[in-house]
C-alpha cells in the first residue's frame, strides 16, 4: 500500500514522456557515431577489428587463397570431418555452390567493411573538432582500409587485372558513398575497381602523415609509408611495372622496419616478433585459437582438419631455415608461423617489407634491370640464408625464380593463390591428387579462378551477374 | 534483490496474519449434505451468512459449524452443484440436498480487467480450464504442457524433450511472421502470459543476436517452468478481440490468464499430495549396430575410392544411448494450508518437483512457495497480496549428439582412461563431458502483487494494485580441459547471468449500476504504467591452471573478459472498458487501450486499440420454443491488438559497442542495425462470431466459433542488396490471415447410485494465408518460407523421386513434373516447392472421466490433423557423415547394384544433404493417448480425516501413440523420427489427502 502510494507519486511526478525515453548503453546511434571525434574513433577502431573477422583475414582470406594454391590441403585422412572440412570441401575442388554459407559471407563481410568505412569517410570531415590530425588519420585509414577490402573482392570475385586488354571484364559493385539500404548497384569492371582503389590509396596519403594519433604496437595501424606499401602490390597485380617500383621505394622510405638474419628468422615467426612487418592485425582480443589451431605447429591432440602439402615443405633447401618453419608430425606437416597457444590467436600478416622487395624485385624484372633485381632478391634470401644460389640468366630466369621464392617466402599468408591467378598460371596440386580429391587442376583461363557471387546477393540484387561458368 | 523483496513480502504476510485473528463463539450447527441420488458429498463449502464463518464437510457428507448467537443462514456451495442458502430457524441440526446445477454458464470467468465474470455476461471468447480439468497428476514440468489438446485452438509445442525449455504455444495459429530465415527478426509469437495480473517474462522476445548474449552462449529457459501446477486454480485462455483488446500492444497472440489458488472462508484445511513416476523412452530411432556399421562404412569408403580398412573394425560395440541415458524418476510433493475469517483468508503452498531426467545430468529440481492473503479491513476496503516464490536448478550437460556416434569406438582407452584419441580429438567424449564438465542454470522467480480495493459505491469501486516479477536465471558452464570440449581453450568457465525485473502499476476504477428497470451497465477504467529491466552478465575465464580451479579468478588476469548489458524498456497505457445490456438479453461492450512504448522511436511510439462486441441470449427471450435448449447465445465481435514484442532498440540504427570489437587494445564500435524510424506497432485485426448452445438443464453444452484474425503492417525482415553492408531491415510490412472454426462438446452427466460422467471433446481447425510481403523469401536450409498467397507454414523443398536403379544416383522431381538428377537444378530457389505444412490443420482433444462411489478414472487422448516434419538429415546422410555419426537403420536399404529399387542412394563420402527434401518429410498426423488414471479411495470408513480423505491414483502419460504413417518393420518411420529428442512414457502414482 506504502509501495504504492510511493510510487504514484513517483510516475505522476516523473511524467511521460521522460519514462519512455530509455537510453541505450551498448549502443550508439548513426548520429552519435558520425557526429563526434571520439565516437568516430571507436568505429574507426571497429573497422580494423572487423579485419579480422573469420570471413577476412581471421580465415578466409588464409584458407582459400593457401588452399587454391595448393599449399594447404584438407587432411588425407577422409573420414576425419568437420564443419571446417565441409565448409571449403566444394571450393577446394573448385566446385563451389552457390549456396554455401560460409563462402557466401565473405561477399557481404567485405562488403561491411566498405560500407562502415564510407560511412566514416564520408562524414569525418565535417565534424568540427579541434582534434584535426586524428580526425585526417581515421579519414585516412577508412580510406586505406576501403582500398584493401575492394582489392581482396577484386581477387576473389573478379579474373586478373589483364583478363581483358582493357580490364573491362566483371568486378563488384563500387560505391564510394554510402549506399542506401534498398540501393541496388551494377558490377564494375576490374579497371574501374582498380582506378578506386589507387584512388583512395592516393588520398590516404596526405591524411596519414599528420602526427602519429595511435597509441600502443604501430604496427597494428595503417600509418605513412602503408598506402604506398599496398600501392607496390596494386601496381605489381596490374603490370605497371614502374609504378610498382617507385611505390615500393617510397613505402621503405616512411616504414620503420628490420630485415631478418637466418640466426632470428625462425624465432621472428615462433616468437611473434614481426620485425620486418609493414602491418599486422592484431587478433588479441579473440579468445580463440583461430587458424593456429587448424594447421599451427605445437598442438599435442589436434584436429588434424588442415595441414600443410608436403610440395610447400619439400620446396625449402635443406639449409633454408625457412624449412624450420614446419613441425613435421607422425608425417603431417603443421605451420610454425601459426604457432598453437591455447586461447590466443597471434596477429596475422597484412604486408610486409619481404613483399615489397619482392614486388619490387618481379618489377625490375619484368623491366629488364637485373642488377636490382639480384640486390633486391638477395636482401630478401639473406633473411634466411646465409649464402642464398641466385641465378645469373636472363630475365626469365629470374621471373621463374622470383615467383618460386615468393610462393616460399610468402607461404601460408594468403598471396599464393592471387599470385598465380596475377601471373596467368594454371593449377596443379599433387596432394590434392593423392588424397582422391576432384578437380585439382586447372588451366588458365578458368572461369574456376574466380567464385561466384553468392545466390543470396544476386535474389536481392538482381543487377549483379553471376560469373560465367556458375 | 530477491532476498529484499521476499522479506518485504514476508513481513507483509506476517503482520497481517497477526492482524487477522479474531475469534468469537457461539453455537453450534450440525448436519449431512447429500446430492439428489442421496449420496453423502464431500467437500461442500458451508458458510454463514452474516459471519462468514465456514467450514466444509467431511467424507461422510457431514459438517459441524460455529457460528455467533445471531447468525441467521447457511450458504452450501459445492462445485456442479446449486448454490442453497437455508434459514436457521432456531434448528441445530440441518439436512441439505443439493441439486445438480447448469453450473459452467453461472461458473464465473476470469476476464482480463473487470475482474470475474458470469459465462453469459460473456462477449468475448475466453476458455476456461480449472485445475481439476487440467488433471496435474501427471509429471507436469511446466505450464504450458496442461493446456495441450485441453483448449480448442491452443497448440502447443514442446520442442525438444530436455526438461524445463521453452515451450511453443500457439493461440488460432502463427499469429505473427516467421522468421523464415536465420537473420530475421520478427515479432514474438508467444502469447502473453499474466499471473494474478502480473506478466511474464517471455523469454523469446529479447533480441540479442551478434553480440555475446545471443543463445549461442547461453540457454533460455521456460519461465512458465517456475510455477507449481498445484498451485494453478484457473487458466483462462483469452482469444478474440473483445477479450484481449484490452492488453493492447502485446496481446495480438491471445493472451493466457493464469490465477493461483486462494484461500477460502472457513475451517483450516491442509492438503497434502505426492506424485512419484518413473519414465522410459518410447519411440526410439533404431540406428545401425556396430557390425552393420562398420559395413556400411566400408562400403561407403570403397564407392568413394578410399581404403575401406579406415572404417575400423566391428569388435567394440558401444551403445551410446545407455551411457548417457538413464531410467528417469520424477517426484513432485506438495503441503498446503488455507483456511481464514471473514477478515482474512490465506492460502500458503509448498511444492517440491525433482525430475531426474533420462539425459544423464539434466536434471532438475523446483522449489515452490506460494502465500496468498486477502485482508477484509471493512466492508468497503479490502487488501489482497500474493507472493509466489520458486526457485528451480537444472543441469544442462548436452550429451544429446552421443547417442548418434559410430557404435564401434569405445569411450575408454585401453588403460580404462576416457578415450580421447582419433575420433574424440575433434569432438568432446560424452563420458569424460559427463566427469568432468559442468553446466547448471539456478533459477530464482519471485511474483508479488498486492492490490488495495475500496468499494466506494456500487457504481465506483477504485483499486490500486502493484506487481513485481524477478526472473533470475545463473548459468555456469564448465567445459574441463581433460577433454575436447575444453582443451583448445584450457579449461573454460562461463557464467551467465541474466536478472530481468519487472514491475506493474494499475489504477482502476469500476462499478456497474442499472438504468430504469432493464438497463445494466458495467464499465472498467484505469491506467498502467510498467517498467521492464533486464541486466545481463557474462564472465569468461579459460587456461586454468589444472582442472580443480574452477572459478574466474584462478585463471591470469589475460584470460579473463566479461560483458555486461542493461536492456530497460518502459510502458504507459490507458484503458476502458465499457459493457451494457437490456434484460440479460442483449449484451453489448466496447473497449479501448492506448499503449505507449519506449521500444519504438519517431512518431509510433503511442498506439490505439479497440474492440467492440454484442451478444444475444436469445433463449431469454419469451417467444423461444423448445424448453430442451436450455441456454442460447450468438455472440461477435471485432476490434484490433498488436504486437510490440521485437526486443529493446530494435528500430533504431545503431553501432554496437562491444569487447569483441576492441582492437590494438582500444574498444571498437561496428554497425550493428539498419536504421528504421517508421518501424512501429504490429496490429492484430480480430473477428469471432461464436455460439453457445446448453441443452437439457445445460447437461450438454456446445459452443462453436468462427475467427478471422489479419496481421497488418506485420513486422518482418526485408533483405536488402548485400552491397550495403547489411543482411536485411526490419520493416513493417506485409499482412497475414488466420481464420479457422473451432468446436467444444461437453457433458456433466450423472445417474442416481453416485455415478458421474464427464466428457470435453474439442476440435478446431486453423488456416493461414500471406495476404502481402514486399518479398518473397524462402530459406534454404529450414523449407520455410513466406509467400504471398501460401500458408505461412507451408514448407518449400525438394521433391524426391528415389534413385536411378541404374546407377544408385538420387533423382528429383522439379515443379514441371520431369525427372532430373541434376541436384544444382532441383536445389535451386526457383524450383522450390510446396511439400508440406509444418503446423497442423486440425487439433484436438477428448477428456473424459467417470466417478462411481470410490472411484475415479479418466482417459486423455489428443490428435492432430495436417502436420508434417522434416527428418533430420544427419541420420540418413548416404556416407557422408557415417565417418563420425552413426546412421539410422533405413540406410540398410541402399543402393548396392543396378536393378535395385530403394530410396537409398548409392553410399559415398561425397554425397550431399537432402536437406527439405520430401525424402526426410513425413506426416505427423498422431492421434496420441496422452493420459489415462484410475483413482481409488481405499479408508472411506476410517475414522481418522487423513485416511478418510486419502486418495490414489495411478496415472500412464503418453500411453501410446499412433501415426497415421507407418514405420516398415525394421525401420524407422514418423512414429522414429518425429522428436528429435525421444518422448518418454511416465508411470507415476499419487497420494492425496487433506484434513
Amino acid at each position: 500500500m506504502k509501495q504504492t502510494l510511493i510510487l504514484c507519486l513517483v510516475v505522476f511526478s516523473w511524467g511521460c514522456q521522460d519514462f519512455l525515453s530509455v537510453e541505450i548503453d551498448d549502443q550508439l546511434s548513426n548520429e552519435d557515431i558520425l557526429s563526434d571525434a571520439n565516437n568516430a574513433n571507436l568505429a574507426a577502431v571497429g573497422l580494423y577489428n572487423h579485419l579480422g573477422d573469420n570471413s577476412l583475414y581471421g580465415e578466409f582470406l588464409i584458407m582459400y587463397p593457401e588452399l587454391m594454391a595448393g599449399h594447404l590441403q584438407p587432411s588425407p585422412d577422409r573420414s576425419i570431418t568437420t564443419n571446417l572440412i565441409d565448409a571449403y570441401a566444394n571450393t577446394y575442388q573448385f566446385m563451389t555452390q552457390l549456396d554455401e554459407s560460409r563462402i557466401s559471407d565473405v561477399y557481404e563481410v567485405n562488403y561491411e567493411g566498405i560500407m562502415s568505412a564510407s560511412r566514416l569517410i564520408e562524414a569525418v570531415p565535417e565534424i568540427e573538432d579541434s582534434r584535426s590530425n586524428l580526425l585526417r588519420a581515421i579519414e585516412g585509414e577508412a580510406r586505406v582500409i576501403r582500398a584493401l577490402l575492394y582489392f581482396q573482392l577484386l581477387q576473389i570475385y573478379g579474373q586478373d587485372y589483364n583478363y581483358t586488354p582493357s580490364a573491362s571484364h566483371l568486378a563488384v559493385p563500387y560505391y564510394d558513398q554510402p549506399l542506401g539500404v534498398f540501393e541496388r548497384l551494377p558490377r564494375a569492371s576490374v579497371g574501374e575497381v582498380y582506378n578506386q582503389i589507387i584512388e583512395d590509396l592516393q588520398t590516404a596519403r596526405p591524411l596519414l602523415n599528420g602526427a602519429n594519433v595511435r597509441a600502443g604496437n604501430p604496427k597494428y595501424w595503417a600509418r605513412p609509408g602503408i598506402p604506398e606499401a599496398l600501392l607496390s602490390r596494386v601496381y605489381l597485380f596490374q603490370g605497371r611495372w614502374q609504378l610498382a617500383i617507385d611505390a615500393g621505394a617510397e613505402a621503405r622510405n616512411l616504414l620503420s622496419f628490420d630485415l631478418l638474419t637466418p640466426d632470428s628468422y625462425v624465432e621472428n615467426w615462433t616468437e611473434s616478433r614481426y620485425a620486418e612487418a609493414l602491418w599486422v592485425l592484431d587478433q588479441s582480443y579473440r579468445q580463440a585459437t583461430g587458424l593456429n589451431a587448424v594447421f599451427g605447429s605445437g598442438d599435442s591432440a589436434r584436429a588434424q582438419t588442415f595441414i600443410v602439402t608436403q610440395e610447400l615443405f619439400d620446396s625449402y633447401a635443406q639449409d633454408d631455415e625457412r624449412r624450420q618453419l614446419y613441425e613435421v608430425s607422425e608425417s603431417l606437416i603443421f605451420s610454425r608461423k601459426y604457432p598453437f597457444e591455447p586461447n590466443t590467436t597471434q596477429p596475422k600478416l597484412i604486408i610486409r617489407a619481404s613483399e615489397v622487395l619482392l614486388n619490387q624485385a618481379e618489377a625490375y624484372a619484368q623491366l629488364g634491370q637485373l642488377t636490382e633485381v639480384e640486390n633486391l632478391m638477395r636482401e630478401v634470401l639473406l633473411q634466411s640464408q646465409n649464402d642464398p644460389a641466385l641465378p645469373s640468366g636472363s630475365a626469365s630466369e629470374w621471373l621463374t625464380f622470383i615467383a618460386e621464392e615468393r610462393a616460399k617466402e610468402l607461404a601460408l599468408e594468403g598471396m599464393a593463390f592471387w599470385d598465380i591467378r596475377r601471373r596467368q598460371e594454371d593449377v596443379v596440386r599433387n596432394a590434392c591428387e593423392s588424397s582422391g580429391f576432384e578437380n585439382c587442376s586447372q588451366t588458365y583461363p578458368s572461369d574456376r579462378y574466380v567464385l561466384p557471387i553468392p545466390q543470396e546477393a544476386i535474389i536481392v540484387n538482381p543487377l549483379l551477374e553471376q560469373n560465367p561458368g556458375y | 534483490m530477491i532476498m529484499r523483496s521476499i522479506f518485504l513480502w514476508y513481513c507483509l504476510s506476517l503482520f497481517l496474519l497477526i492482524g487477522g485473528q479474531k475469534v468469537s463463539a457461539q453455537k453450534f450447527i450440525q448436519g449431512f449434505v447429500v446430492d439428489e441420488s442421496g449420496e453423502r458429498l464431500i467437500g461442500v463449502n458451508v458458510i454463514g451468512v452474516k459471519s462468514g464463518n465456514g467450514t466444509i464437510t467431511e467424507v461422510d457428507g457431514s459438517y459441524r459449524i460455529k457460528l455467533p448467537e445471531s447468525e441467521i443462514g447457511l450458504v452450501f456451495s459445492y462445485i456442479g452443484m446449486q448454490r442453497r442458502v437455508v434459514d436457521i430457524d432456531d434448528r441445530d441440526t440441518i439436512n441439505v440436498t443439493l441439486n445438480e446445477s447448469t453450473t459452467e454458464m453461472k461458473e464465473v470467468v476470469v476476464t482480463a480487467y473487470s475482474g470475474p465474470k458470469e459465462h453469459r455476461e460473456l462477449v468475448g471468447s475466453y476458455s476456461q480450464a480449472t485445475n481439476e480439468e487440467l488433471e496435474t497428476l501427471r509429471p507436469i514440468e511446466s505450464l504450458d504442457q496442461m493446456l495441450e489438446g485441453k483448449v480448442a485452438g491452443v497448440q502447443v509445442e514442446s520442442t525438444g524433450g530436455e526438461p524445463g525449455l521453452p515451450v511453443k504455444v500457439r493461440i488460432r495459429g502463427q499469429g505473427s511472421f516467421i522468421n523464415a530465415l536465420s537473420s530475421d527478426v520478427s515479432a514474438s509469437a508467444q502469447p502473453l502470459y499474466v499471473v494474478d495480473g502480473v506478466p511474464l517474462y517471455d523469454v523469446e522476445e529479447l533480441n540479442a543476436t551478434n553480440t555475446v548474449f545471443s543463445d549461442v552462449a547461453r540457454q533460455r529457459l521456460n519461465p512458465l517452468a517456475m510455477l507449481n501446477a498445484e498451485d494453478i486454480e484457473t487458466i483462462t485462455v483469452l482469444k478474440d478481440a473483445a477479450a484481449t483488446a484490452i492488453y493492447g500492444a502485446n496481446a495480438s497472440n491471445g493472451v493466457i490468464l493464469i490465477t493461483t489458488k486462494k484461500g477460502r472462508q472457513g475451517k483450516q484445511q491442509i492438503q497434502f499430495s505426492t506424485t512419484q513416476g518413473v519414465s522410459s523412452f518410447i519411440n526410439d530411432v533404431q540406428l545401425l549396430d556396430s557390425r552393420s556399421y562398420v559395413n556400411l562404412y566400408r562400403e561407403t569408403l570403397f564407392n568413394s575410392g578410399l581404403d575401406p580398412s579406415l572404417a575400423g573394425s566391428a569388435d567394440v560395440n558401444t551403445d551410446w544411448r545407455a551411457l548417457v541415458r538413464q531410467n528417469g524418476w520424477n517426484s513432485n510433493t506438495n503441503l498446503s494450508f488455507s483456511g481464514g475469517s471473514e477478515q482474512m483468508t490465506y492460502r500458503l503452498s509448498l511444492g517440491h518437483f525433482y525430475l531426474r531426467s533420462i539425459g544423464k545430468r539434466n536434471d532438475m529440481q523446483r522449489y515452490t512457495a506460494n502465500l496468498s492473503l486477502t485482508q477484509k479491513f471493512s466492508e468497503r476496503i479490502q487488501l489482497e497480496s500474493g507472493l509466489i516464490f520458486a526457485r528451480m536448478n537444472k543441469e544442462a550437460i548436452n550429451t544429446f549428439t552421443a547417442q548418434g556416434f559410430p557404435p564401434n569406438i569405445s569411450p575408454f582407452a585401453a588403460d580404462g582412461s576416457f578415450n580421447n584419441e582419433g575420433f574424440f580429438a575433434t569432438r568432446p567424449n560424452p563420458l569424460a563431458v559427463l566427469d568432468q564438465n559442468e553446466n547448471e542454470h539456478r533459477n530464482y522467480d519471485v511474483t508479488g502483487r498486492s492490490r488495495l480495493l475500496i468499494r466506494l459505491f456500487p457504481f465506483l469501486h477504485l483499486s490500486s494494485s502493484i506487481g513485481i516479477n524477478l526472473y533470475s536465471n545463473r548459468q555456469r558452464q564448465f567445459d574441463s580441459a581433460l577433454n575436447g570440449s575444453g582443451r583448445n581453450r584450457n579449461g573454460f568457465l562461463r557464467i551467465n547471468d541474466v536478472q530481468n525485473f519487472r514491475w506493474i502499476w494499475r489504477a482502476k476504477a469500476q462499478g456497474s449500476g442499472k438504468i430504469a428497470e432493464n438497463h445494466h451497465w458495467n464499465y472498467v477504467a484505469g491506467t498502467e504504467v510498467q517498467n521492464r529491466t533486464n541486466e545481463r552478465l557474462q564472465t569468461r575465464a579459460s587456461n586454468f591452471l589444472f582442472d580443480g580451479l574452477r572459478e574466474i579468478d584462478f585463471a591470469a588476469n589475460e584470460d579473463i573478459s566479461g560483458a555486461s548489458r542493461t536492456f530497460r524498456d518502459a510502458l504507459v497505457s490507458y484503458f476502458g472498458d465499457l459493457s451494457y445490456n437490456y434484460d440479460y438479453r442483449y449484451y453489448g461492450s466496447i473497449s479501448w487501450r492506448q499503449d505507449a512504448s519506449s521500444l519504438f522511436g519517431g512518431d509510433v511510439q503511442r498506439a490505439q486499440f479497440a474492440a467492440v462486441g454484442a451478444s444475444w441470449v436469445f433463449t431469454e427471450e419469451s417467444f423461444f420454443p423448445w424448453d430442451k435448449l436450455t441456454y442460447g447465445k450468438i455472440r461477435s465481435s471485432f476490434g484490433s491488438t498488436g504486437n510490440a514484442r521485437i526486443g529493446s532498440y530494435a528500430a533504431s540504427g545503431t553501432y554496437g559497442l562491444s569487447t569483441a570489437n576492441q582492437y590494438g587494445g582500444v574498444l571498437g564500435a561496428q554497425p550493428r542495425t539498419a536504421p528504421n524510424p517508421g518501424l512501429g506497432w504490429e496490429s492484430n485485426y480480430k473477428f469471432n462470431l461464436g455460439l453457445d448452445l446448453g441443452f437439457l438443464d445445460d447437461k450438454y453444452r456446445l459452443t462453436l466459433e468462427y475467427y478471422r484474425n489479419t496481421v497488418r503492417d506485420a513486422i518482418t525482415t526485408i533483405e536488402v542488396p548485400r552491397e550495403s553492408g547489411f543482411d536485411n531491415v526490419i520493416i513493417n510490412g506485409g499482412s497475414m490471415r488466420n481464420w479457422g472454426y473451432e468446436a467444444s462438446f461437453n457433458v456433466r452427466g450423472q445417474s442416481g447410485r453416485g455415478f458421474r460422467w464427464r466428457m470435453n471433446f474439442n476440435l478446431a481447425l486453423n488456416r493461414n494465408r500471406v495476404l502481402e510481403i514486399p518479398i518473397e523469401r524462402v530459406s534454404q536450409a529450414s523449407a520455410q518460407g513466406i509467400v504471398e498467397g501460401q500458408d505461412i507454414n507451408t514448407l518449400y523443398g525438394v521433391k524426391y523421386a528415389g534413385v536411378d536403379p541404374y546407377n544408385g544416383q538420387p533423382l528429383y522431381e522439379l515443379p514441371n513434373g520431369s525427372i532430373t538428377d541434376n541436384r544444382n537444378e532441383a536445389y535451386a530457389l526457383e524450383n522450390r516447392q510446396p511439400i508440406g505444412r509444418s503446423a497442423p490443420l486440425v487439433t484436438g482433444g477428448w477428456t473424459t472421466s467417470v466417478q462411481w462411489k470410490k472411484w475415479t478414472a479418466s482417459v486423455f487422448l489428443n490428435f492432430s490433423q495436417g502436420q508434417d516434419f522434416l527428418m533430420s538429415e544427419f541420420y540418413s546422410s548416404d556416407g557422408r557423415q557415417i565417418s563420425f555419426l552413426n546412421q539410422s537403420v533405413n540406410q540398410l536399404d541402399r543402393w548396392q547394384q543396378p536393378g535395385d529399387i530403394t530410396y537409398v542412394p548409392r553410399l559415398n563420402v561425397n554425397n550431399p544433404f537432402h536437406r527439405t527434401s520430401t525424402r526426410l518429410l513425413f506426416s505427423g498426423d498422431f492421434i496420441e493417448i496422452n493420459n489415462i488414471s484410475l483413482g481409488y479411495q481405499p479408508f472411506s470408513k476410517s475414522p481418522f480425516p487423513a485416511l478418510r480423505n486419502l486418495r490414489c491414483s495411478l496415472a500412464i502419460n503418453r500411453l501410446g501413440i499412433w501415426y497415421a504413417q507407418k514405420s516398415k518393420a525394421d525401420r524407422n518411420g514418423p512414429a522414429e523420427f518425429r522428436y528429435n529428442f525421444p518422448r518418454q512414457r511416465t508411470y507415476s502414482f499419487t497420494l492425496k489427502t487433506q484434513i
